[in-house]
């Protein structure tokens, strides 16, 4: 049974390591706005796309050449 | 491409307004007005098209949002230190507030300013606060040419000198999110580590668990009760230290409680104690506070009337003409105000004639004529051609600022703290004392060893958290209900003033009546070019009628005047395209004495003349709102109502149909509005004012319950404990109704606090208070308190017809 007192110490380290995880996001803001993110990233993903596109294009023509 | 006159009724492609006849359109997009169009060819231009792919019709009209200020004071070194976050010279940091964002096509096209406007770095938004923060370089482009390109698109971002009081209210919102996050660590590890105190697993572990257990419990206590709940301590020292008691005192003695039995219990051995019951306490009652928060965080409401002084004003200093900021503006300066800019301060007209709009202070929607020499108090509107006055006194002394300073504006107002939830926690804290008192006597017959467990136990199982809970989730979602159907409330606060209303004293102009909705008779009975004629006539005088029926000319061509001459006090004279017009009131326009002049109708009412005969006479008054009818009959029968107007009273025998007579009260100014609410008061009245701007600010907020009615949402008025959008006057009985039954809601939720409170009770007197009790009974009762607040709100929403 002792071998629970090696868990305990290593759930306790692990639980302790995602209250600062936690801590640090609300920090660095993660959670200030909750909402405009979740526009953004339509956005963005529109922008990358056409510049995947526009590169797998260029890459094409690298290969033909 | 140039733009096409179009005549095919279809909508604005830009802003989604009905297209009207005078629509133009470029490509294959139609637009209501060369404003939106422009917008769209800058977008094109930039390639931001894709700005109209997100939302239908998603743009602003951009004349609607331009307010004609000038922003050449944003040039100013002072004002741009104060309005920006950080300010270097190769980086300037400034984030400003745009009421109008609405939509995600809003987000799109504000963080892609960088490639409308060269020099932004990057622009971000967050939508909930409808707040930008742009980043850009000022070597390439000016803080004012940013305001300017947001002016272009449409969004017109709010400029005013609380911009440069920074906000401290989003910190103390991360503070509690991190009490809540230390909370609920602390609470699922005690919950763990307790698990062996409830169930038998002591036989199955040795006591050297048991002990571990037990002091990381107490580890893990010490920053829930030092950190977390500190807020609660530290309120109730103080209502304690001014003698009076209040739900955190009650709080804090259920947590002092709970941690003193605990603490013994552990370091005397005799067993876990109540901690996890105590954390899980401490997380669900900051839960709360914080849905609390979350709930009237979208409005920010504390704004000062420095909001509605211009930041700058442009000084005049010989030949040499410098936009300085208000505030340092000194007594004899010479300062330029333009068309529609306020005076800032209170002046002397130096040179010609000035038409005066005092609507902001006085209420009094005709604007004033002064002539040189006059003094012109702070607050008014220049609605003529530029003006050049002198000070007399500073802004921190003119009159405005001196009524914003009454007492009633520093009015001390403890915030958020609920005098229900007080009330009923004092009646609560002496049951609960009274309680313990008889446990520990007939324990001290009994058996004495018992008496100190059963009574703190007493006063653990008794903590009012169900209380504590019931009334931030009720309120705020009744808030959120009200927010729904136009009404906005400051804080939870509010509510229980609003429930508490009997009298109700209304404003006159923009409140009973609607500024949409003139009385514009005039147009009818001209032909189509007299009206043209009118329009031209008139657009030369300064005049407030002459400004309306200017913008009753909804084609406007050229047309030559001669003989234009304004006889002040009677009317305009003028010859158009070879046709006589007169404007003004009846004896000017009409030599003749006809019987229709023994009429009272007459006065006060425009008469309008084409080539000597008489086509119209109208009052330019505004009508009053079509519901009101329906609003008096629905809150007579519960509440005093009275009327106070800074306006004349061209309108009281329609208003008597309505209301009372005796209580209709006309030409009142501020000062008059403000003391008659107080004499209400005095007389043990509960008043709430309805009104509709600065004006009205004294009376708003002496009155226990003040609303703001506005088109717009986001432009508050300041003092005012709600918001209601105007369309939804209607709605009035409604809310005050909402607001009762929201006190019995409160008061159920109460039954469910004693019901608890008789079960654990039950346990305690006969001192048996087993751990796992407190920690099954304390969760279920929170958690079934919220669930029927949430479902006893809905059916009090829909039994008032508002959800």
């Amino acid at each position: 049974m002792e071998i629970l007192f090696v868990l305990f110490g290593a759930s306790f380290l692990l639980a302790i390591t995602f209250l600062i995880f936690f801590l640090s996001s609300i920090k660095n803001g993660q959670f200030d706005d909750m909402h405009t993110p979740s526009v953004r990233i339509l956005f963005e993903n529109k922008q990358t796309l056409e510049t995947k596109i526009e590169n797998g294009k260029s890459g094409e023509r690298t290969t033909t050449l | 491409m140039p733009p096409v006159i179009n005549t095919i009724i279809s909508t604005c492609y830009h802003c989604g307004e009905k297209c009207e006849q005078d629509s133009v359109s470029s490509g294959d997009h139609l637009f209501c007005c060369t404003g939106c169009m422009t917008v769209y060819e800058i977008l094109e231009n930039n390639g931001l098209c894709e700005y109209y792919d997100f939302e239908k019709n998603p743009g602003i009209n951009p004349t609607k949002s331009f307010d004609h200020k000038r922003w050449e004071f944003l040039d100013d070194k002072k004002i741009q230190k104060q309005l920006t976050d950080y300010l270097s010279d190769t980086l300037v940091i400034v984030s400003f507030n745009i009421p109008g964002m609405h939509c995600s096509s809003c987000i799109y096209l504000l963080e892609n300013l960088s490639r409308i406007a060269k020099g932004v770095l990057s622009s971000e938004v967050n939508f909930l606060k409808k707040e930008i923060t742009i980043k850009f370089d000022p070597r390439e482009i000016s803080l004012r040419k940013v305001v300017e390109t947001l002016l272009s698109i449409g969004y017109s971002p709010e400029i005013n000198l609380n911009n440069s009081e920074k906000n401290k209210a989003s910190g103390q919102n991360k503070k509690i999110v991190y009490q809540i996050g230390i909370a609920g660590f602390c609470f699922g590890n005690i919950m763990i580590l307790s698990l062996p105190e409830y169930f038998d697993f002591k036989s199955l572990l040795t006591i050297d668990f048991i002990h571990l257990f037990r002091y990381v419990n107490i580890l893990l206590i010490i920053p829930v009760l030092v950190f977390s709940a500190s807020d609660y301590f530290r309120n109730s020292w103080y209502a304690l230290k001014n003698l009076r008691s209040n739900m955190d005192v009650a709080v804090t003695i259920g947590i002092v409680g709970l941690a003193v039995q605990s603490f013994y219990d552990v370091l005397s051995g005799h067993g876990g104690g109540f901690f996890d019951s105590l954390s899980g306490l401490i997380f669900f009652l900051l839960v709360g506070r914080f849905f609390q928060q979350k709930t009237f965080q979208a409005l920010s409401f504390d704004r000062d009337y420095k909001s509605y002084f211009p930041l700058a004003i442009t000084r005049a200093k010989g030949n040499e003409e410098k936009s300085i900021n208000v505030n340092d503006l000194m007594i004899g300066d010479d300062i330029i105000v333009h068309n529609r800019e306020l005076i800032p301060a209170d002046s002397i007209l130096e040179k010609g004639e000035a038409f005066i709009d005092y609507s902001f202070v006085t209420g009094e929607s005709r604007a004033v004529l002064c002539s040189e020499g006059d003094l012109i108090y702070a607050g008014g509107r220049n609605m003529g051609p530029r003006l050049k006055l002198k000070i007399i006194k500073t802004v921190s002394q003119s009159y405005l600022t001196r009524l914003w300073n009454d007492k009633a504006f520093n009015k001390d107002e403890q915030t958020g703290v609920s005098i229900w939830a007080n009330s009923l926690s004092n009646y609560f804290m002496v049951g609960v004392i009274l309680i313990a008192a008889a446990t520990g006597i007939y324990w001290k017959i009994h058996n004495p060893a018992l008496v100190m467990r059963s009574v703190t136990a007493v006063l653990i199982v008794a903590c009012p958290c169900v209380l504590a809970l019931s009334i931030p989730f009720t309120f705020g979602q009744i808030m959120r209900i009200m927010g729904k159907k136009g009404l906005y409330l400051k804080n939870a606060q509010s509510i229980e003033k609003l429930a508490a209303i009997d009298t109700i004293v209304f404003d006159k102009t923009g409140t009973l009546t609607s500024t949409d909705n003139n009385d514009s008779t005039f147009g009818s009975s001209l032909l189509p070019e007299e009206k043209n004629w009118v329009a031209a006539a008139a657009s030369q005088s300064m005049h407030p009628v002459s400004r309306l029926l200017k913008e009753e000319n909804t084609n406007p061509e050229y047309y030559p005047i001669t003989n234009w001459e304004e006889t002040i006090g009677a009317g305009i004279k003028a010859t158009v395209n070879g046709n006589e017009i007169k404007i003004g009131k009846k004896e000017f326009v009409s030599q003749e004495i006809t019987s229709d002049d023994t009429d009272d109708n007459s006065f006060g009412k425009t008469y309008i003349s084409v080539n000597g005969i008489i086509k119209t006479g109208f009052a330019p008054i505004q009508k009053l709102r079509e519901d009101i009818e329906a609003l008096a009959q629905s809150l007579k029968s519960k509440f005093r109502m009275y009327i106070l107007s800074g306006d004349n009273d061209a309108q009281q025998s329609t208003l008597e149909k309505y209301f009372t007579k005796e209580n209709l009260y006309f030409r009142q100014s501020p000062q008059q509005k403000l003391e008659f609410i107080e004499d209400l008061q005095g007389s043990g009245q509960n008043v709430m004012m309805i009104g509709d701007g600065l004006n009205d600010a004294g009376a708003l907020k002496a009155s226990n319950f003040g609303i703001t009615v506005t088109n717009d949402i986001h432009s508050f008025t300041p003092s005012a404990d709600a918001i209601l959008d105007i369309n939804n006057m209607g709605l009035l009985p409604k809310f005050t109704s909402l607001a009762k039954d929201t006190k019995k809601i409160v008061l159920g939720a109460l039954v469910f606090s004693i019901l608890y409170n008789c079960i654990g009770l039950s346990f305690a007197v006969r001192g048996n208070l087993q751990p796992w009790v407190a920690a099954i009974l304390m969760p279920v009762s929170s958690i079934s308190v919220v669930l029927y607040t949430r479902l006893a709100s809905i059916v009090a929403a829909k039994r008032n017809k508002l959800y």
